[in-house]
């Protein structure tokens, strides 16, 4: 069975990046193109999105279904459930990987395509009234899901437009800065934030946090950390910089 | 001369490759995506006759429309989650541990009913065993059930509310969030 829903979500995530790119071109250098043409959104991330899938749909088998891990056909029931922080982290390897192969500074891919996966992530949660509908919580403005005869307000809507905010904050510090990997733990900081605090508001079976809800945390004080870390320590590098 | 001639050809050719493959993507979106927000079906199905209670811990009574119908009834005054599964499906497995936690989390309030069908019910009975649902369960010996329910893929859920009429119809797995979204709904 196709889940339309998701095919459409999909094809938008990876489309509305793409047709971006006309207006913030990929920095050529760190992304070090093979042949002739600049490379295209696509070019850059379709591999490294699968193996992000793949790891993400793994994790997920071996965490709610063990069972299925060896049976090819289970784990290609995307639908049924793919967790999105290691998912993210085996793309974000490949990347650096592919990068790294290419001669580059280890995080300096990553870091040139972060803003632009990040704007693909807005799109696919804007997407979700062709999924599960956008829901959240109740409310007198928002829309009514299949099923649902009370209104909700889209809390996947409001996530996209915070989303896109902080990919353009992202790339406007990406411009200033020099490290790599502080820009890839700030735009982290801002994707786990967003999925912490909006996850507030999504309707959930049972009292406690989900599990997506959790790792999001985590992962954003995780990354939080990291950043004030490298902030601090490119900051004692300047003054010896400076002294010398 | 020629060679700038040519080098302007292959860029017009790239470029109408590029708008070929770009309305094409479209083309696909906007089909997909019409697809996606069209409102599933609702069957016309009113359960009907004397109230049966639901099936005691740990049975797995094979059943016929009318006994289903008759447990439907019996749990009028509260709505009643339906997820019809199969041991070979690999979606129902993995969305069965959902419908536990809400099965406990919504216990009296409302009620999960597991319906296997189009299965075998040996394989079925162990494909319980394995994954521990306390959860009430039967098998549709007949399949009449899914039949009288519009059955088009598995795993389908269907809301029915207090009043036993169906309010919501999930075709595939469903997610948490809607889960939640359909009960708290229903439970108003």
């Amino acid at each position: 069975m196709i889940d339309y829903g998701l095919l459409v979500s999909v094809i938008i995530a990876f489309g509305v990046p793409s047709l971006l790119m006309w207006w913030w071109p990929l920095d050529t250098a760190p992304i070090a193109a093979s042949g002739p043409e600049p490379p295209g959104f696509l070019d850059v991330a379709v591999g490294p999105a699968f193996a992000g899938l793949a790891v993400g749909r793994l994790v997920t088998l071996a965490l709610d279904d063990p069972n299925s891990l060896g049976s090819l056909s289970d784990m290609l029931i995307i639908r049924s459930g793919v967790e999105f922080w290691p998912g993210v982290i085996g793309a974000a390897a490949v990347v650096a990987w592919t990068g790294h192969r290419a001669g580059l500074p280890r995080l300096s891919r990553l870091a040139a395509l972060v803003p632009l996966a990040m704007v693909g992530y807005a799109a696919y949660e804007a997407a979700c009234i062709f999924r599960d509908g956008c829901f959240g919580p109740v409310s007198d403005v928002g829309l009514s899901p299949s099923g649902v005869s009370s209104t909700m307000f889209p809390i996947g809507w409001v996530m996209a437009a915070v989303l896109i905010v902080a990919a353009v904050a992202v790339r406007e510090f990406a411009a200033r800065v020099r490290s790599p990997a502080v820009v890839v733990a700030a735009a982290t900081v801002a994707v786990a934030g967003v999925r912490a605090v909006g996850s507030i508001w999504l309707p959930h079976v049972g009292d406690g946090l989900t599990r997506q809800h959790v790792t999001s945390i985590v992962v954003a004080v995780t990354a939080l950390v990291t950043l004030c870390v490298l902030a601090a320590s490119s900051r004692r590098r300047q003054p010896s910089l400076q002294s010398s | 001369m020629n060679s700038a001639t040519s080098d302007g050809d292959a860029e017009n050719r790239f470029t109408t490759r590029r708008l070929v493959v770009f309305a094409i993507v479209v083309a696909v979106a906007a089909w997909a995506g019409w697809t996606a927000l069209r409102e599933p079906d609702l069957p016309d199905f009113v359960a009907s006759g004397d109230p049966v209670a639901l099936p005691v811990d740990g049975s797995f009574p094979s059943v016929g429309l009318d006994e289903f119908e008759a447990i439907l009834v019996g749990q009028r005054g509260r709505p009643v989650v339906v997820n019809i599964w199969a041991s070979w499906c690999a979606p129902c497995r993995t969305e069965m541990p959902l419908l536990e936690s809400a099965a406990e989390t919504y216990a009296g309030e409302a009620v999960i009913l597991g319906v296997a069908s189009n299965d075998d019910p040996a394989e079925a009975q162990d494909f319980l065993r394995e994954l521990g649902l306390s959860y009430p369960n039967v098998f549709d010996t007949t399949g009449e059930i899914r039949v009288a329910l519009g059955l088009t893929a598995y795993p389908t859920t269907y809301v029915f509310d207090a009043d036993g009429t169906i309010r919501a119809r999930v075709d595939g797995g469903i997610s948490e969030q809607r889960l939640a979204g359909l009960i708290e709904d229903a439970l108003g």
